[in-house]
């Protein structure tokens, strides 16, 4: 499966990037491919382009707070959960998504 | 025939003290009798009298009008425009600051609970007290004067004259016995209240014209200037009050030493201070070993008495008129001075808080006080004096205890300026004899004259001239006034025997400059040693290099100097011909064009193949980009403001030399001065990562029980080195941040953090706890070991936020944290942060 994500935080220093690196790892783990982007005090990196998007099957947004340009996802399947879930356990996140 | 002298004042803030008795100096330098007339008021006042000038209720734009009667009617007439037209305009100074009401900023979780009785006031010196309370009467004029016996108006007059003598002598022996310049700076102001010839010549009419009392008739001149001063509208002005009242208190008790009820305030333990108001004497008169603070109910930050607190380092809140009603005689307080508050009957939570608090203060006063004391050298052990720019004796106390290894540049032009002539040379060798004594063995520089028509000495008759930069200044105008820079000479020769004095001559442009310095020195010597006035003979003489002529020839100056020092500024503006006050070119004013810095590299060579020191005293010297280029320069010591020289000494300990010296070579071979400037933020940003962790903000095998209790405990390790300035914002930062959700992430690690302005530094502080604290985990379990991370909300730096971005994601490593966790100490785990950061 093609994953991308999205992950963010209210202060943007710390949840923002263990949530990436764990969503990176989990998924891997269970043989998907993944491009995280973080919106995080740096602002955006690791952005996700047009043709990233087209290519996914499923968006995984992992936020405290709103995702910035979120209509690029307007008619895809996404999953919303908390970051903090995230962090806790991703790989029940990734395998909720099927197969 | 009376002549008249018409103007508007000046100055925005009015004919204050400092105007006034400026204006009074002049005045006094002639004999006619000169009046001021302000035509908006009508009020008339001798202009010898500070007092009267002050109580003519002078405002901006008022018309004026000077009367000069008597024998000197011309010269004084000549004298006064000058001084109106080109110094009066210049006298003013900015109001001091007021620290803004605290009201806004939330109290320390400590004093949120229940029945915490919290009196906010204003901060007005800091540090935290805890005593009990000790309500001071308040001086309310004496014993009654009106019913007292009086003799005949010539005895009456006599008594004065001799309580005037009385209360002079022992202001002046009080001066004479102090070292605290501000102590000193006080007693001058009382001085100068009672040495006011209107003030006496008011008591002198009351005498004769009502036949008052002596005591009677000094309480009522001083009330009515008191009523002046107090119905100003000034703040500033309604605070000299005090001073008056401590003078007139000071002639009374010595026209009747038996009779005046004496309400001084004794300490007989330790004690803090409750009063509406107290005088400068009366705290002058407290015992400070057993004073723990003062409360005060008035009191603006321009008060003496709030000035004295502050340099004696006594804890002070004022506007507290609430605290001061409502405490009791022998109540329990605390007057904490870092805050603005004052708290009764401190106990449990509050008492825990505040001895924490103590302590933290203790340790970073201890820091500060370890970090002055060091003499500044880089990590491969490479010495770099560290010196301050000062331009007065008050300065040169400041800055020995900010930690100056001596005063690299001292600017004479304060001594010349605001006065109808040049200081003699006793108060001049007074001066410099009395810095070189407070720098020990310390050097202090002290650089003659540097005045050109640019700056207003009318007694020094320098022509105005089209382009003063380029012109006739500083040693050029030495020929034209031969006794002032001989007079300056001997002076520092004559201070030269109570330490380690050098002469400093500022526009040296050649080896002709030079040599005819050194023959005014040694004609200047042989005066002294004819005269058997003792002068060190070995006295340092040395150049400002700011002409940029002598870089080229520093071979042939430096044989004939024993010093020089590069006067960057000045330097930096002739090399490049730009003048940085013009904004159509103050762009091209930067120390980072190549051709400036090889120019720097040309004088410190030059220097030191002939094997003499080399120092640097302008605003260069200050830039924290620019100091690994000085130590690549290989100076000998680096001069700057007060305020700077802590940072210039931490910044020179981070430099190492072969790779400062390499930065000096790569920066010189740049070609435009946004390279150089380039190259330099690269090279700091490198050094910004590593002082993003340290091994003092790590504790391992914490004690902390509650997240409470560990999240203060971090704080404080950053405060205690200096990253955080405010605690109390951070730990709110910290804790609205907590509770949007736990920052303890699972696997016993907690990851606290907060971007705030109580933050000074990007940092990142670790603690372990073997027991465990509950952090309401995520999976529950108690956290093991936080790493607090705190931004900068002012300045993060890119560099912090993406080390901190990648040492998140290290955090989600198993292995690593398992390492980090084992990490046996400190050192080991800032090896493991950092390596973890490099790493990714």
């Amino acid at each position: 499966m093609n994953i991308v994500a999205v992950t963010a935080c209210p202060t943007g220093i710390a949840h923002t990037y263990m949530a990436a690196e764990r969503l990176e790892k989990a998924a891997r783990r269970l043989g998907h491919t993944i491009k995280v982007e973080t919106q995080g005090a740096m602002g955006i990196e690791n952005e996700l382009s047009a043709d990233d998007i087209a290519r996914a099957d499923v968006v995984i947004l992992a936020a405290g707070i709103a995702v910035r340009n979120r209509d690029r996802f307007e008619g895809m399947r996404i999953v919303e959960v908390p970051v903090q879930d995230a962090i806790k356990d991703p790989e029940r996140i990734v395998a909720g998504l099927g197969t | 025939m009376a002549k008249e002298l018409s103007f508007r004042f000046p100055l925005p803030h009015g004919l204050h003290a400092r105007p006034a008795s400026l204006l009074r100096d002049a005045a006094g330098s002639f004999q006619s009798a000169i009046t001021l007339i302000n035509r908006r008021n009508d009020l008339k006042a001798n202009a010898k009298s500070a007092l009267a000038l002050v109580a003519t209720l002078t405002r901006q734009g008022d018309e004026c009008t000077l009367l000069i009667a008597g024998g000197d009617e011309p010269a004084a007439m000549e004298g006064l425009r000058r001084f109106i037209s080109v110094e009066l305009p210049l006298c003013d100074e900015a109001p001091p600051a007021v620290p803004a009401a605290q009201g806004s900023s939330p109290l320390p979780r400590a004093l949120r609970g229940e029945g915490v009785r919290v009196h906010r006031g204003r901060s007005a010196s800091g540090g935290i007290g805890r005593a009990p309370a000790l309500l001071a009467a308040r001086w309310n004029g004496g014993p009654d004067l009106a019913n007292r016996e009086k003799g005949s108006p010539e005895a009456e007059s006599a008594k004065l004259e001799r309580a005037f003598v009385e209360v002079g002598a022992a202001l002046r022996a009080r001066r004479a016995a102090t070292a605290n310049i501000t102590e000193r700076a006080v007693l001058n102001a009382h001085l100068a209240i009672l040495e006011d010839v209107e003030l006496k010549a008011k008591i002198a009419d009351q005498i004769h014209g009502d036949r008052a009392g002596a005591g009677q008739a000094v309480a009522a001149v001083v009330e009515h200037f008191a009523a002046v001063l107090r119905d100003s509208g000034s703040a500033v002005l309604a605070e000299r009050v005090l001073d008056l009242r401590d003078v007139e208190e000071l002639l009374i008790r010595a026209l009747d030493p038996g009779t005046a009820r004496d309400d001084r305030i004794v300490l007989e333990r330790d004690a803090i201070v409750v009063a509406q108001t107290l005088s400068p004497a009366h705290f002058l008169a407290l015992d400070k070993v057993r004073l723990k603070g003062l409360v005060l109910a008035r009191g603006g930050a321009t008060s003496h008495t709030v000035i004295l607190a502050r340099a004696l380092g006594v804890p002070c809140v004022t506007g507290v008129a609430e605290a001061v009603r409502t405490l009791r005689d022998g109540q329990e307080i605390v007057v904490d001075g870092e805050r603005g508050l004052v708290v009764a009957d401190p106990s449990g939570a509050v008492s825990e808080f505040y001895d924490a608090e103590n302590a933290a203060l203790r340790t970073i006063r201890e820091r500060v006080e370890r970090t002055a004391a060091r003499d500044a050298a880089t990590s491969d052990g490479r010495r770099i004096e560290v010196a301050a720019n000062v331009s007065s004796l008050a300065e040169v106390q400041e800055a020995l205890v900010a930690g100056a290894e001596g005063v690299g540049l001292f600017r004479t032009e304060l001594l010349f300026m605001d006065r109808a002539e040049a200081p003699s040379e006793d108060e001049q060798a007074e001066v410099f004899a009395a810095a070189a004594r407070l720098a020990g063995a310390r050097s202090v520089i002290i650089r003659t004259l540097d005045v050109g028509g640019d700056k207003p000495i009318p007694y020094l008759h320098l022509p105005e001239e089209r382009n003063p930069f380029l012109g006739f200044r500083a040693i050029r105008t030495y020929a034209a006034n031969p006794g002032i820079v001989a007079v300056q000479i001997r002076a520092c020769l004559r201070a030269s025997a109570c330490g380690n004095v050098k002469i400093m001559f500022p526009m040296v442009s050649s080896l002709d400059d030079v040599r005819m310095l050194r023959g005014l020195v040694a004609a200047e010597m042989e005066r002294l040693a004819a005269a058997g006035v003792p002068f060190d003979r070995d006295i340092g003489v040395g150049v400002m290099v700011e002409v940029p002529s002598l870089a080229f020839v520093m071979d042939q100056v430096a044989r004939e100097v024993d010093f020089c020092s590069i006067g960057s500024n000045d330097l930096l503006q002739y090399l490049l011909a730009v003048d940085r006050d013009n904004q159509l070119v103050a762009h091209l004013y930067t120390p980072f064009e190549p051709a400036f810095l090889r120019a720097l590299a040309a004088v410190c060579d030059g220097a030191h193949t002939c094997g003499r020191w080399v120092g640097l005293c302008g605003e260069l010297g200050g830039d924290p980009l620019a100091i690994p280029l000085l130590v690549g320069l290989g100076l000998d010591e680096i001069s700057v403001g007060c305020a700077r020289v802590s940072a210039v000494k931490s910044a020179i300990a981070g430099c190492a030399m072969p790779e400062c010296r390499q930065l000096l070579e790569s920066a010189m071979r740049q070609e435009t001065a946004a390279d150089v400037e380039a190259l330099l933020r690269a090279f700091a940003a490198k050094r910004a990562d590593r002082s993003l962790l340290a091994e003092d903000l790590v504790r391992l095998q914490s004690r902390s029980r509650t997240k409470d209790e560990a999240i203060r405990e971090l704080v404080g390790l950053l405060r205690t080195a200096g990253r955080v300035g405010d605690p109390d914002r951070v730990e709110d930062a910290i804790w609205q941040r907590e509770e949007t959700y736990s920052t303890a992430v699972g696997f016993g690690v907690a990851i606290p953090h907060c971007t705030s302005e109580g933050v000074l530094a990007t940092s990142i502080a670790v603690a372990s706890y073997p027991a465990g604290v509950e952090w309401q985990s995520l999976d529950g379990s108690p956290v093991t070991m936080a790493i607090l991370i705190a931004v900068n909300a002012n300045d993060p730096g890119e560099t912090h936020l993406k080390t901190i971005a990648a040492l998140s994601r290290k955090l989600m490593d198993d292995e690593f944290r398992a390492s980090l966790l084992a990490a046996a100490s400190a050192a080991e785990v800032v090896a493991l942060l950092r390596s973890a950061v490099e790493v990714s």
